[in-house]
């Protein structure tokens, strides 16, 4: 009896062992590595992005960093599986399709240690053009775009953060020497999603591309006898990676340029306004102007059959959280003004006295829109320092831009008290941003100094002041535009984030790629930038506040007010679904459904998790030895345990 | 009814579990009768003919249904996407991927 429990405790002294020795083993055997997957988006036809296999892909590092390197890997015969390590000069359409239909390769790992010598963008030569206003221009106003981002790839990729870069740059030249044992990674980002957005919908292993656009006025109520002139720009951004998606020229200045408009014209006697002034941010616009046709179609079409019982201002049916845009009448509509692409003006040669260079930005008018383009120039010509000034386009044509989304329905319903559009950018014809819709249109793809950056802000917000009735003395703070600027373009983890919001941002590079709606019309996702940029909207075009001791913005009695170190901030700041009028939700089945196939279509996979790790590969004579060994020291133990067995069995007649 | 302590089967015995398990096996469970099959190879000499009817036609059965089930396994899994929303109807459970 005694032996039989000494040998039950010799057992589970045994298997506790190896359960703790295995983790420790995956511990000596794994380096975990910081990386930003490419992930999966369905669309009405088939797929775009990558996806790696269930368990991951893995095989041993190969930099591709010259051309030499390039040309030597299809020749390359020391492993079968490999993952490419690209250094992002050589990483591009035209490359990689070459390289993976040629020879077999397992994953990608993109460095970003260095950057791009040359102009790229992954995006298509006329972006989303099926979906504006011209969609069948014959326009190019991305020459540089090539239509990666919207490719399918049946392997992972992986770009590293850039100390990662240089650490893999390293272990990748020491596989260059063949020795063993070399450096391997293993690539896993399986995504749920296949087929297409039907299919996938339809199995609840996607949700719509979407999210929330945000607007927001300095009135607490929005007058319905006066004419509102609409003050707007994209908010979301896209980029290959899409968790490096920046987009400093493509969106992020031209944000902070509206953020310190809102702080500027905070100060403004507002009193002798005669017009609405609405600020908008549209989301999830690069997936088809989805925020800004949204809002038009509500502003027209929406009609609510029943009111939320508890919220009056919240409709159960159609379900929409938040009905305060219903006081904004659409035939009410005066201008619009977009401020679209800003970071990279052209400089016009010219000096002003005080020999600083003045940058140009372009007018770019629709239906009119000739006051607006006075008030503006007149604002420029008004500073006598002014770093800016404006050129009217060259083109007939629109650039891409949210507005198209407006004009299309003012072009159909004729708004009698409308005066025009107009969209103002950095370009004439082609994007002078050489990275559109790319990880490098990053804080380093401004070309702008300080100084224009707050002559901007200035001409335009006395623009819009003198626009909306007022006379046109607006100062600029040039603490917030530091503070702003560097926080939505360089690290999001300014003091702004710190004390606005309640969660510390995961990722510091900020971004604004849309993400996904959320699973259902009431369960919304929004990501942490967008939540930062409706707060900081909130806060600044605040009308009321009310100390009451508060923790959350749940203890703020209404919906639209926030709560900022203990005091409730009530502001007409609201956020709107952004979500495209392709997607309906089904009650019964309780996912999304494809209603409207004109509409842009595009879903996002769902996923467990993404990891990349490293580890040691050894020479094929090596793991022949682990594997005869191992099956030694297996027949070895059998033949050992029968022994002990029999013997035992002969002494004790135990067992 | 099929532990083998009992060594001496008579013949009524042994009938009864054939035909109990070639009943059995109606219920779309071929390996039943594929079981039937093999449990009676030590008694292969002393069968009597209604057990070796039995028998006969539960291999029969088996290999009937065995071809039908996996046809249709064949089938479903080569167009269960092409089936559309008909395709996941019909699964219990759908992969990832």
């Amino acid at each position: 009896m005694k032996i039989k429990i000494y040998f039950i405790v010799f057992i589970i002294i045994v298997l506790s062992n190896v359960i703790l020795s295995q983790s420790s083993i995956e511990e000596k055997m794994y380096v975990s590595l910081n990386s930003y997957p490419c992930t999966r988006i369905m669309t009405l036809n088939g797929q775009i992005g990558c996806s790696s296999s269930h368990g991951g892909d893995s095989g041993i590092l190969y930099l591709i960093d010259s051309d030499e390197s390039y040309n030597n890997y299809f020749s390359y015969n020391q492993q079968k599986d490999i993952i490419i390590v690209f250094d992002s000069n050589y990483f591009n359409k035209t490359l990689l399709s070459t390289l993976y239909t040629k020879k077999k390769m397992n994953g990608a790992l993109i460095l970003t240690d260095v950057e791009k010598t040359y102009p790229y963008s992954p995006e298509l030569q006329y972006p989303i053009k099926q979906y504006g206003l011209y969609p069948d221009s014959s326009l190019v106003w991305n020459p540089n775009g090539d239509g990666f981002t919207y490719q399918s790839f049946p392997f992972p990729m992986f770009a590293l953060e850039l100390e990662t870069s240089s650490y893999i740059r390293n272990l990748s030249t020491i596989n260059r020497n063949g020795k063993y044992p070399a450096y391997g990674a293993e690539l896993d980002s399986f995504m749920q999603g296949a087929i297409n957005a039907e299919t996938c919908l339809r199995r609840g292993f996607c949700e719509p591309v979407g999210g929330q656009s945000i607007w927001s006025s300095f009135s607490a109520e929005i007058d319905q006898s006066k004419p509102i002139i609409l003050v707007m720009l994209p908010l979301d951004t896209t980029a290959f990676f899409r968790d490096l998606a920046t987009g400093t020229d493509q969106s992020a200045y031209a944000l902070v340029v509206l953020l310190s408009i809102l702080n500027s014209l905070q100060g403004v006697d507002k009193t002798k306004w005669d017009k609405e002034v609405i600020f908008a941010m549209w989301n999830s616009e690069r997936w088809g102007y989805v925020g800004s046709t949204n809002f038009v179609n509500d502003l027209l079409n929406f009609n609510c059959t029943s009111l939320n019982s508890d919220n009056e201002n919240s409709c159960s049916s159609p379900p929409i959280l938040d009905l305060t845009f219903e006081q904004i009448k659409f035939e009410n509509i005066y201008a619009i003004i977009e401020f679209n692409q800003l970071g990279r003006p052209i400089k016009s040669g010219i000096k002003t006295p005080n020999d600083s260079d003045i940058y140009n930005l372009v007018f770019h008018p629709n239906g009119g829109a000739d006051q607006l383009m006075n008030v503006f120039t007149q604002s420029a010509q008004s500073f006598e320092n002014s770093t800016i000034q404006f050129k009217t386009t060259t083109q007939k044509e629109l650039p891409p831009c949210s507005s198209m989304s407006f004009i299309k329905e003012i072009n159909k319903k004729s708004a009698p008290n409308f005066i025009g559009t107009l969209v103002i950018t950095d370009h004439d014809y082609q994007y002078n941003n050489q990275y559109f819709g790319y990880e490098q249109d990053n804080a380093g793809n401004i070309d702008t100094t300080r100084s224009t950056l707050i002559d901007m802000i200035q001409v335009f917000s006395t623009s819009i002041d003198l626009l909306a009735g007022g006379n046109g003395t607006v100062k600029v703070d040039d603490f917030f535009v530091r503070d702003i600027y560097s926080c939505l373009t360089s690290s999001f983890t300014c003091s702004w984030v710190t004390s606005l919001m309640s969660t510390y941002p995961y990722n510091p590079i900020p971004n604004f790629y849309s993400s996904v709606y959320g699973v259902s019309p009431v369960n919304h996702i929004s990501s942490i930038e967008t939540r930062f940029v409706y707060k900081l909207a909130t806060y600044l075009t605040q009308h009321r506040t009310n100390a009451t001791n508060c923790t959350y913005d749940s203890d703020c009695d209404t919906a639209s007010s926030i709560c900022v170190s203990k005091v409730c901030i009530y502001s007409n700041t609201h956020f709107h679904d952004a979500i495209s009028l392709a997607f309906s939700f089904d009650n019964s089945k309780s996912s999304w459904t494809i209603v409207n196939s004109s509409y842009p279509v595009f879903v996002e996979s769902n996923w467990d998790y993404t990891t990349v790790r490293l580890f040691h590969v050894g020479s094929y004579t090596n793991e022949i030895w682990f594997l005869v060994s191992g099956l030694i020291e297996l027949l070895l133990s059998v033949g050992i345990i029968f022994y002990i067995k029999k013997y035992l069995s002969k002494r004790y007649k135990l067992l | 009814m099929l532990i083998p302590e009992d060594d001496k089967l008579d013949d009524e015995k042994m009938i009864n579990i054939a035909r109990k398990l070639w009943f059995i096996g109606f219920f779309f469970l071929p390996w039943v009768w594929l079981i039937n099959v093999l449990y009676f190879i030590p008694y292969r000499n002393s069968l009597n003919d209604k057990v070796k009817w039995y028998l006969k036609f539960s291999l029969i059965g088996f290999l009937g249904y065995s071809t039908i089930f996996m046809g249709w396994m064949g089938i479903y899994l080569v167009n269960r996407n092409k089936w559309g929303a008909f395709g996941d109807d019909i699964s219990i459970t759908i992969p990832f991927g």
